[in-house]
């Protein structure tokens, strides 16, 4: 009897673990795709080797806001140097893109086709949403500068992920801000860290606020403009 | 290899080299200077491509009652310029202001033109230089030529006439060699002039070079004007020697751009530049601009050009209003103007 209420409860803690996963990937989702707008800062530090082992950081970093209704995203993008005061707007409602330069204080203006619908919902993030199924996932709780933060470890089940990644830690706080994400390669090195601060949840952003760029001719594209995954705000087909 | 694809993901974000066009654009300005009284500006241009498009300005002075007009009617097959006009042909004419007109036809890569009136070197950050008279009879007839997308040569006969009894002649070819990088361009040009004065031949050379990449630019040029030529470009008769000017962000907030000069003279004339423009963006809806400009002749005299300007966006950036302030010093002028200016785009 003792042996089988003691399965029982593996059991039943086993259960609840995985419960408790999907609640933490699934509140992280529903936080960040129910916000009317979002606003963060957002540096991404990129790492390679040298042949000695000794790691060498990129950083870039950028500041988001997004607005759900109308779909507006604008990213400020502050570091480095050579994208330094770029602004990046993308208009969901006007079906534009645009992209102010500060050194030729031009703003392209381009098509945004309708195949393209900008995501800035948690379905960017690694392990979250739709993504999380092609990962095994497990959570535990950490703490770090006295506040208490979920670490959830992705490890790849799918080949091309495995042929890139060996690991992902997702950090979020315990009311599912993401922190940190790093991202280890298949030597289980670090390559990729990706660091959200400042994460404000409907601050009532304004359309204008977001579209009003410095003052710059615009010159309008036929074409649209390349546009890419970035992550955390990739684009979704 | 993930680190430069990841980059060179983003530079593709950020970069493209697809066709571009202007759509339309509105302008007013108004200014009131100290000593020239108060300019009146007003000019609207349309452009449904590349190569259709209209302009028209029109402009007066309160002082001297003058007024001046520019039309412009771009086709495929014609441009037709008409009034007062940069002609901006190449390098040591980039500084030659025109009233008269130009026209040019197009027969598929290529541009023959004609231009004919009367102009004068004109600085457009000098409210002296930009009230100086128009008197010297030029005529040009020149071939531009676009090798590829990418390498232009412009072929020029000019000819002029600073006195009527004295009629000179210069030709000119300029070739110019664009490299796109991922975030920007790399632009070479070489230029040559030789001028036919009382059947001697004179020889001047400019070359210039601008690399720019994202928010970051160098730009710079080498050259010589001889001394029996006349000046449509920042070197003076006599002068050898350059300028390069640096852009590189503080903050991504705030963009400066120094610039630095020296330019020997024969005729004791030889001088060095200084410059410094700073964009400050305070938030979405003011940022400031301010220029400063220095030029120090060895031999003593100085000129001095300042400039400040507040603009305010509006319009979700379509149209942006500003208010500016400029300073002028040399030793033959002081002068200060206060202007507003308005512009939509459309």
């Amino acid at each position: 009897m003792k042996k089988t209420l003691g399965i029982i409860l593996i059991f039943l803690s086993i259960l609840g673990l995985v419960y408790a996963q999907e609640d933490v990937l699934k509140n992280i989702e529903k936080k960040l795709s129910t916000a009317k707008d979002i606003s963060m800062k957002m540096t991404i530090t990129t790492y390679s080797y040298s042949s000695k082992g000794e790691s060498l950081p990129t950083k870039m970093s950028m500041e988001l806001k997004t607005i759900k209704d109308p779909e507006i995203l604008r990213v400020d993008f502050k570091e480095p140097a050579i994208l330094a005061g770029q602004i990046f707007l993308l208009d969901g409602e006007k079906k534009i893109t645009r992209m102010y330069s500060p050194s030729t204080k031009e703003i392209i203006e381009s098509p945004y086709t309708m195949t393209q619908t900008s995501t800035t919902g948690a379905t960017s993030i690694p392990m979250v949403g739709e993504s999380g199924k092609d990962f095994s996932i497990t959570i535990e709780e950490v703490s770090e500068k006295n506040q208490k933060l979920y670490k959830i470890k992705g490890i790849p089940q799918k080949a091309e992920l495995k042929a890139q990644y060996s690991s992902l830690e997702l950090y979020v706080t315990k009311d599912y801000m993401p922190v940190r994400l790093k991202m280890y390669d298949v030597q289980n090195r670090l390559y990729m860290e990706i660091v959200w601060d400042e994460i404000k949840i409907n601050s009532n952003l304004s359309p204008n606020q977001l579209r009003t760029l410095p003052p710059g001719k615009i010159i309008r594209q036929k074409t649209p403009s390349t546009t890419i995954p970035l992550p955390f705000v990739a684009p979704t087909k | 290899m993930r680190r430069l694809l990841y980059f060179l993901l983003v530079f593709l974000l950020l970069f493209s080299l697809s066709y571009a066009q202007e759509i339309g654009k509105l302008e007013f300005n108004t200014e009131v200077n100290s000593n020239y009284g108060q300019d009146f500006s007003l000019s609207y241009e349309k452009w449904w491509s590349d190569n259709l498009g209209i302009g028209a300005n029109l402009a007066y002075n309160s002082l001297s009652t003058d007024f001046s007009y520019k039309f412009l009617l771009q086709t495929p097959y014609i441009k037709t310029l008409l009034g007062t006009f940069y002609p901006g042909l190449n390098l040591l004419t980039n500084s030659l202001a025109l009233k008269g007109y130009q026209l040019g036809i197009y027969i598929v890569n290529d541009e023959i033109y004609y231009i004919s009136g009367k102009g004068s070197r004109i600085f457009d950050y000098s409210s002296s230089s930009k009230h100086s008279s128009l008197d010297i009879p030029i005529q040009a007839m020149g071939w531009y030529r676009a090798f590829t997308k990418n390498i232009f040569a412009n072929f020029s006969l000019l000819s002029f006439q600073p006195q009527p009894s004295e009629e000179y002649y210069s030709l000119d070819i300029m070739l110019a060699d664009r490299t796109a990088l991922p975030l920007g361009n790399l632009i070479l040009t070489q230029e040559v002039n030789v001028l036919l004065k009382n059947s001697y031949l004179y020889l001047s050379t400019i070359v210039n070079g601008e690399l720019s990449m994202g928010s970051m630019g160098i730009k710079a040029f080498l050259g010589y004007l001889h001394p029996e030529n006349l000046s449509f470009c920042p070197l003076e008769p006599g002068d050898l020697g350059g300028e390069i000017s640096l852009s590189i962000p503080i903050s991504s907030n705030i963009f400066p751009e120094y610039s630095l000069g020296y330019f020997y003279n024969s005729s004791g004339k030889s001088k060095l530049n200084l410059g410094l423009k700073i964009q400050f963006l305070i938030s979405n809806y003011i940022n400031i601009e301010s220029m400063i400009k220095y030029l120090y002749y060895f031999a003593g005299d100085s000129n001095l050009n300042a400039k400040i300007s507040f603009n305010f966006p509006a319009l979700e950036g379509a149209m942006w209003n500003s208010i500016y302030v400029s300073f002028e010093k040399t030793n033959t002028v002081e002068d200060t103007s206060l202007g507003l200016n308005i512009s939509y785009q459309f």
